[in-house]
């Protein structure tokens, strides 16, 4: 069979329609809006981890479950993220960055978990044995070096530098240099115990506080937020361009088929005017 | 503590109000003036002093244990028959609930088992009620998901000492379950319905109901006197630093022996175990070294806290845990027999 020019050209031009048609359009916007959605929610569950975590430092979150709570969701927002990655590696590698650091915040706050149980665990025996030694009678020898260990310590759950430890670390070391009288012994080595352990997890759970909330995840956040909003505007652009091109080659066509239609006219007017002379 | 598993939420609850367990403001110091409002309104800090349960409650640092969750009837069905299947051991003798008695406690009577092999286990069988509510699975929390844990435990050669293919060629074989998976998961079974039903049975092993549970939802007449002071020193003694939320325990790790020796000092670091249904479940620790609750309770407190309990302290303590006893289908959940 043999193809007419007329019919060729009609080929391609449905080919280059249907090509400037798919690539005017945005394939990829779905998927990019699904990673920043996925990224702001990981943004948002961050602020409520680290909300909660300064809420458990200061006593005011009194149960665990929000912390694995907000983890398992931080978890899945990744999983999200992962699942909708493109599989390019440029992108991928900044995701595996980004999941490195969310690890990271979440060993961190298990971490956290661990020693703030310690931590509210003995502070709470730690002022169960002070009461109790203080007011084991005003005349108990210790009770001056209970009273200034326990102002020491109160200072040291306000402000963790090393000179308020240093201060606590004193105070126990004088309150251990007293013999306790017998009724008192049992308490007094169970409060220097509590002390020491104070002594060292306060700065510690303040460090691991500090390093929490300092975690990479948001400069890997924003890096992984940068590319994929660089990308979408990339796509958008393309996508932009292509439907310009259709359009101009859609006005092209019009221009042409005006131009044939007229030429058509032309010819029907010609053959009208033969036929009304030949009749 | 006896242990139970754990699994992981796939949540997005994290801005849900919790069910009224703790404070939880937008803001830092929110909290602190809500704080400060509720100690001037009550004279006490929060938490501080029973205010009768239905203002005190809500303040609790533990919640219910919610009612099971929505699963499908066909899988649970199917997951509940694959966990007393014996087809899901190499051999054919054990199942799930060789160690998971759900008729008594949801694990066994036994200090620590022993293995095919003759060799003894390691750890202390742990409860599988409630199970679904900690956060990671074991003594050593080291799985996540039910799934996983299901799978390890098909695998593990002093366990079930099989694997998943081995368990879907004879499933294969039984005409009668393959209807039920297809039915159930649109498909004969392979090793992801597989895991899933066994996971989602044991998601719906939750013991609501306790005592405690009423007294937190408002049931004042829950709690004798003496177990409302147990829980006041739990709480004072700082036992509720490691057991709280709604499994009260079961949410974070914690070293053990931390002023003097409590257990086998391996492993350090075990994941704290939930005291659901507690009373029910001696022996305690996870190398199943305390015979009983009183033991137990003597033990953690001297190795935990430092602290030389006297007998009535012992016996309050142990009254507040015995109402820890929650119902799986309408029957309270009872001790093993030994």
């Amino acid at each position: 069979m043999k193809v007419t020019p007329a019919a060729a050209a009609v080929s391609v031009l449905l080919v280059l329609l249907t090509w400037l048609a798919f690539r005017a359009i945005d394939t990829d916007a779905e998927r990019y809006d699904r990673a920043l959605k996925a990224l702001d929610r990981f943004a948002m569950l961050e602020i409520a981890l680290h909300r909660d975590v300064l809420s458990a430092r200061a006593g005011l979150l009194r149960n665990y479950d929000p912390l694995v709570e907000e983890i398992n969701a931080l978890r899945a927002s990744l999983g999200r993220l992962r699942d909708n990655a493109s599989g390019d590696g440029e992108e991928a590698a900044a995701i595996a960055r980004f999941a490195a650091a969310a690890a990271r915040q979440e060993e961190l706050t298990e971490q956290f978990k661990s020693n703030n149980a310690l931590l509210q665990n003995s502070l709470a025996d730690f002022r169960l044995f002070s009461a109790q030694l203080s007011g084991s009678g005003e005349s108990s020898p210790q009770a001056p070096a209970v009273s200034a260990l326990a102002a020491a310590m109160l200072q040291l759950t306000l402000d963790t530098s090393p000179a308020a430890a240093s201060e606590v670390a004193d105070r126990l070391n004088r309150l251990a240099a007293q013999p306790f009288p017998s009724g008192d012994a049992e308490a007094g080595l169970a409060l220097l115990a509590h002390g020491g352990l104070l002594h060292d997890l306060l700065p510690t759970t303040d460090g691991v506080l500090r390093a929490l909330l300092a975690a990479p995840s948001k400069g890997e956040l924003k890096a992984l937020r940068t590319m994929i909003l660089t990308r979408q505007t990339a796509s958008r652009t393309t996508a932009r361009e292509f439907r310009v091109l259709l359009y101009a080659t859609s006005l092209a066509l019009v221009g042409v088929l005006v131009h044939l239609g007229l030429r058509l006219r032309a010819r029907a007017f010609a053959l009208q005017r033969r036929a009304a002379f030949e009749m | 503590m006896r242990e139970t598993h754990g699994q992981e939420a796939d949540g997005d609850a994290v801005c849900r109000a919790p069910a009224g367990s703790y404070l939880r403001c937008s803001r830092a110091g929110g909290c602190l003036a809500l704080l400060l409002v509720i100690t001037i309104t009550t004279g006490a800090a929060p938490g501080s002093q029973p205010l009768g349960p239905q203002i005190a409650a809500p303040q609790e640092p533990i919640t219910p244990v919610p009612p099971s969750p929505p699963a499908d009837p066909l899988k649970l069905a199917l997951g509940e028959q694959l966990f007393v299947d014996p087809r899901l051991s190499h051999d054919g003798t054990l199942n799930c609930s060789s160690c998971h008695d759900l008729h008594s406690n949801g694990a066994d009577s036994k200090r620590v088992r022993t293995a095919r092999d003759g060799s003894v286990m390691t750890f202390n069988i742990p409860t599988v009620f409630n199970a679904a509510l900690s956060f990671r699975l074991n003594w050593e929390g080291n799985f996540r998901t039910l799934e996983e844990h299901a799978e390890s435990s098909l695998e593990n050669p002093a366990n079930l000492a099989t694997n998943a293919e081995e368990v879907l060629k004879k499933l294969d074989a039984d005409p009668e379950v393959v209807r039920q998976f297809t039915q159930a998961y649109g498909r004969p079974p392979d090793r992801t319905s597989l895991l899933d039903a066994i996971a989602t049975y044991e998601r719906s092993l939750l013991t609501p109901g306790s005592r405690f549970d009423r007294w937190l939802d408002g049931d004042a007449a829950a709690l004798s006197v003496e177990e409302e002071n147990g829980y006041q020193l739990f709480k004072s003694l700082g036992c509720i630093s490691c057991h709280q939320g709604v499994n009260i325990g079961g949410n974070l790790f914690e070293r053990h022996g931390i002023f003097h020796p409590l257990a086998s000092p391996k492993p350090e670091i075990l994941r704290v175990p939930s005291l659901r249904n507690v009373a029910t479940t001696p022996p305690y620790f996870h190398d199943g070294s305390a015979p009983t609750l009183r033991t137990a309770v003597r033990k953690m407190a001297l190795a935990q806290l430092d602290q030389t309990l006297s007998d009535q302290q012992i016996e309050a303590i142990v009254a507040f845990l015995n109402t820890l006893t929650g119902t799986y289908r309408g029957v309270p959940v009872a001790a093993a027999p030994p």
